[in-house]
């Protein structure tokens, strides 16, 4: 709808390392990382991502998908709103790709205020959100959503 | 399927233990018999080696021994008869006696040295006359063959052979006596020499001369005899360093010699003895190769041994693993049956012991599964007995909760309602599980035997004592083995009046809400005279007591399990833990009442689990009839039995009614209903958005589902009704255009659209929702405002990548605002191309396949994505005019809540 996708991308260690930012919408440009040919290992990076629509969604499978099923793809930092995607869309993430780091919610009741923890999907023992202590204080906060639901991307 | 998890859960045998013994066993005799066998024959071989050496040897130094002699005893001769000839008184005797005792010479003569002249001769003239020569044979010879004096003067002795084809083949042996200045020489006979060699026809003898010459050999007796032919190599035997020895040579026909020499330096000659070395080893290669024979059949006898120990041995092994895989495959019967009586025969008795034992255990578990399945079974059938847990009737909310301590249980409650009153029941037999739980079926049963009773005797449900009479009857019939006790109570909200009985039970509790502060001494048993257990005496009566309602009352009825399960410390939660929670939540609902108090006393449990069946409820007036929307205008048919439908809604018959309220599962029930009015219906769901979307909207094309879990239910309700009754969906409560908080843009470039919205979303309050909604709305008003730009156009099918810009009478109308602290997005456009049809078939797609479409325009994801973020969707449509969509996020800081709520669906047009 705008085209405000921002891309950046580098090369380390024949790994494509891509961060992404803004909103990915109908306008989204993957070319930048086409034409990065002939590589076998991609690094997403959602911390940035603040929005995605369905053609969005669309754009993202087909380009995903055009990687090849060969390629060694990794999505760090998800956001929920990326989450969402994986867990409701076929597609968002194809059998290749892992998803090694992402946000969850948690509540601390004390505080009365929610937090966004980043966990790595190893943390996750049988769809079990693990404890985590308020950042601001020395009590353990409530995972804030469905684990089940959640989680459902591990697997 | 054992057979599968067989063969996924045993590995190939691709070296099994017999090839593993057999090679082993092989190999080490293979081995060990190899190395003995190779140093034994190789010592043996050197031996016989040296043997055959040493022999070789000694036949030529005998030889050269004897030859030796004899030649020393023919000089020896020579030199007696040559003085005996010098004697001056010569007697001719005395030299014939010596010329005699020599039969080796045949002739003797004396040469003067200085002309050569014969000085004197004698002769065997017997020997010459046996061969048939005459006397003068040797004068004759010797004129026709010189003698070689100037060698024999040079070298003073000299042996040779005078040539062959002689008519007597001999040797001459012949010296130079310096004294006498004369030449002694004597002829030998051949024959005794080869006498000597023919003693030993293993070898080949040979005397050669210092030139190599053959001067013996036993193919030279005969005037036409030949020796054989010597090679080289026998001409450089004189010149070997060593005196005697053995060597080996290759002769002319390839065969290799053994050959033994000695040299013999008086005479200049050499003595060797020489054998076909194959011939002379033929013996020990015999015996080699017997031995090889030998070893190949202890090997192989020994091998085969193994091999057959090594069957013998696996064979059982090999019987203990099919056994193994048979019971594997759930052949658990399976028998192992080895004889031997070794440690494998004690492991197949230890086997056959552990399948006997598995096949034993195998047919208690499944009769275990069995019990359980009937127990679950029981535990299905039971469930049936209970009402749901949230109830309301005749403007009672009644929240339940029963829990069993094991599968079944033996706590019972139930209700029956009549002419505007209810009766509860709640019963607790002695002890827990199937038993108790088959006295549960009795009271159950005697509940709906008492509700047919009612419909001839209505009556009835005034004298709950009658009722407890006639359920006690019931009970005593099943052989007063299990007691119970029991409490009715019938409530006549018209006549506000409480009617109670007690079989035994504890006293239920009464509280007056009429304070601000509730203390556990407000709390009011439901005493009266008890009467005694159900099941004990069947001419048992039963007492009554009659109470006034004020109108403000909560009662409690539970069973004394509640009261009697204890934490880790075996302390029970008890009545004063009760009554303080029960106090707390006085002033909350029955249903938050209840869970708060249940959550109470399981946080005391702890991890222990309850001994005893727990069952709790809590009554009392309707909270929500008590509602600040004005239902009294809505006739309503109320098939929903969900205890948070509005009270005041005007009760009607379907016919009459302006709305149905009707429970998702009992649509399926309810085809006619939906057929004749299915613009009137709203349905009440607890299934996800998914069902909701699959099976209510895409399957009955039904215009509204309620979330039943909703925090904002009645006012949704109250909205739906109006946007129903008024067919005023423009103008919703929610609808942002009777709040000033809303911004409104209109959207006409597809380009700028989205940063116009952030402009907009960023001066919003989002202070009290969830960390991050903004990501939500801005995903939904991205996906609402770019279809509606597109749709606008009039070509949906248009690349969405294209560059669109509305006309100035096209603009999409974008608001954003809080009403009743929700936030509420509105986005409208000016086509109303939208179908109802075309949307539910979007959303079902969606919720089906779950991936975009590969087409030219929108993805088919949109609509289903608004409706899984939002948590309530509002289509509005008027027909080639314009579609409103408005999405609704409750205003919550839990983003758990904002997730699990269930999405309201609302589809208003003008079409009816």
């Amino acid at each position: 709808m705008s085209g405000s996708l921002e891309v950046k991308t580098k090369v380390v260690d024949s790994k494509v390392v891509v961060e992404l930012a803004g909103a990915i919408d109908e306008d989204a440009d993957f070319s930048k990382i086409k034409g990065l040919g002939g590589m076998h290992s991609y690094e997403f990076n959602f911390d940035n991502i603040n929005a995605i629509n369905s053609c969005g969604v669309r754009e993202w499978t087909n380009f995903v998908s055009s990687l090849g099923e060969k390629a060694e793809i990794r999505y760090l930092n998800c956001r929920q709103i990326i989450i969402e995607q994986i867990n409701m869309v076929h597609g968002f993430i194809p059998e290749n790709a892992s998803i090694e780091s992402f946000y969850a919610p948690y509540f601390c009741e004390d505080l009365d205020k929610e937090y966004k923890i980043l966990l790595k999907s190893g943390d996750v023992i049988e769809k079990k959100a693990p404890k985590v202590e308020c950042p601001d204080g020395d009590h353990e906060m409530e995972f804030d959503a469905i684990e089940g639901q959640y989680f459902n991307f591990i697997k | 399927m054992p057979s599968q998890i067989a063969e996924h859960s045993i590995r190939a045998v691709s070296f099994p233990i017999k090839g593993k013994l057999i090679s082993v066993i092989s190999f080490l005799i293979l081995s060990s018999l190899s190395v003995y066998a190779y140093y034994a024959l190789d010592h043996f071989k050197k031996d016989k080696s040296a043997y055959i050496y040493e022999t070789s040897l000694s036949v030529t130094e005998g030889v050269s021994s004897l030859l030796s002699q004899d030649l020393l005893n023919t000089k020896q001769t020579m030199a007696l008869l040559g003085e005996a000839v010098s004697l001056s008184q010569r007697s001719n005797e005395l030299i014939r006696n010596i010329f005699n005792a020599n039969p080796n010479i045949i002739e003797f003569s004396i040469y003067d040295a200085s002309n050569r002249e014969l000085v004197f001769g004698l002769r065997d003239k017997n020997f010459l006359k046996a061969n048939g020569l005459k006397d003068d044979y040797f004068l004759k010879l010797t004129k026709e063959k010189e003698l070689p004096f100037e060698e024999i003067l040079v070298k003073e002795s000299l042996l040779f052979n005078p040539g062959l084809n002689l008519e007597i083949p001999h040797l001459v042996v012949a010296e130079f006596n310096k004294k006498k200045n004369q030449f002694f020489v004597a002829r030998l006979k051949l024959s005794n020499f080869i006498d000597l060699f023919n003693s030993n026809s293993t070898y080949e003898t040979f005397v050669l001369s210092q030139a190599g010459e053959v001067l013996i050999h036993r193919q030279m007796a005969g005037k036409n005899d030949q020796p054989p032919e010597t090679s080289a190599y026998y001409k450089s035997f004189y010149k070997e360093s060593l005196k005697k020895g053995v060597k080996e040579f290759d002769n002319s026909k390839g065969q290799r010699l053994l050959v033994s020499f000695e040299k013999n330096e008086i005479f200049n000659l050499v003595v060797l003895s020489e054998i076909n070395k194959a011939e002379a080893f033929s013996a020990a290669d015999y015996i080699v190769g017997k031995s090889i024979y030998f070893a190949l059949f202890l090997i192989s006898f020994a091998v085969i041994t193994g091999i057959l120990f090594s069957r013998n041995l696996t064979s059982h092994v090999e019987k203990l693993h099919q056994g193994i895989k048979k019971i594997t495959g759930g052949d658990f019967k399976t028998k192992v049956v080895v004889n031997s009586r070794d440690e494998i025969g004690a492991l197949s008795d230890s086997f056959n012991f552990m399948s006997s034992e598995i096949a034993r255990y195998m047919d208690e578990m499944v009769e275990k599964i069995r019990l359980e399945k009937e127990v679950e079974v029981a535990q299905l059938v039971q469930s049936s007995f209970f009402p749901p847990n949230d109830l309301r009737i005749e403007g009672y909310d009644i929240a339940a909760f029963y829990s069993p301590a094991s599968e079944c249980g033996g706590d019972w409650w139930g209700y029956l309602e009549k002419d505007g009153k209810f009766s509860l029941f709640i019963a607790d037999a002695t002890g827990h599980g199937v038993p108790a739980a088959l006295l549960t079926a009795t009271a159950n049963s005697s509940l709906n035997f008492i509700k047919e009773i009612l419909k001839d005797n209505p009556s009835l449900i005034d004298r709950p004592s009658e009722m407890m009479g006639m359920i006690n009857r019931v009970v005593c019939g099943t052989g007063n083995q299990i007691l119970m006790t029991f409490f009715i109570i019938t409530f006549d909200p018209l006549k506000k009046t409480i009617v109670y009985s007690n079989a035994s039970h504890n006293p239920p509790l009464k509280v007056h809400l009429n304070k601000t502060e509730i203390d556990k001494g407000d709390f009011i048993p439901l005493l009266s005279v008890p009467g005694p257990h159900l099941g004990k005496d069947s001419s048992a009566v039963y007492n009554e007591v009659t109470e006034n309602l004020v109108g403000d009352e909560e009662f409690i009825f539970f069973t004394d399990g509640i009261l009697e399960c204890v934490n880790n410390k075996k302390v029970a939660y008890g009545q004063r833990r009760f009554l303080k929670s029960l106090a707390k939540g006085s002033f909350l609902s029955v249903f938050e009442s209840r869970d708060a108090c249940i959550k109470s006393a399981y946080q005391f449990y702890e991890d222990v689990k309850p001994e005893d069946d727990i069952t709790f409820l809590l009554v009392k007036p309707s909270s929500s009839s008590k509602s600040e929307y004005d239902f009294s205008r809505f006739k309503s048919s109320l098939i929903s039995r969900n205890p948070k439908l509005p009270q005041g809604l005007i009760p009607s018959n379907n016919e009459e009614a302006d709305l149905i309220f009707i429970d998702m599962d009992q649509l399926e029930d309810s085809l006619d209903l939906i057929k004749k009015y299915k613009d009137k219906i709203i349905v009440i769901s607890s299934w996800d958005d998914d069902q909701n979307i699959s099976k209510i909207l895409f399957k009955h094309s039904l215009f509204h589902v309620i979330g039943s879990n909703s925090d904002q239910f009645e006012r949704e309700v109250f909205d739906t009704c109006s946007g129903i009754m008024d067919k005023a969906f423009q103008k919703l409560s929610y609808c942002l255009d009777h709040t000033d908080s809303a911004k409104e843009i209109t959207l006409r470039n597809s380009l700028t659209a989205i940063d116009e919205i952030k402009e907009v979303l960023s001066g919003l309050n989002i202070d009290n929702f969830f960390d991050s909604p903004m990501d939500y709305l801005e995903s939904i008003s991205s996906e609402l405002a770019s279809n509606a730009i597109f749709n606008a156009t009039g070509h949906e099918s248009t690349e969405r990548t294209l560059k669109v810009k509305l006309n100035a009478d096209e603009g999409v109308i974008y608001k954003i605002g809080k009403v009743n602290n929700n936030i509420v997005i509105s986005v409208t456009d000016n086509s109303g191309s939208l179908t109802l049809e075309r949307l539910f078939e979007s959303l079902n797609r969606s919720a089906v396949e779950k991936v975009p479409e590969e087409k030219k325009g929108g993805a088919g994801l949109g609509f289903y994505m608004i409706y899984s973020f939002a948590n309530q969707v509002i289509f509005n449509l008027e027909k080639g005019k314009s579609t409103s969509i408005i999405c609704i996020i409750e205003e919550t800081k839990r983003y758990k809540k904002y997730r699990s709520r269930i999405t309201s669906f609302h589809y208003f047009d003008d079409l009816a």
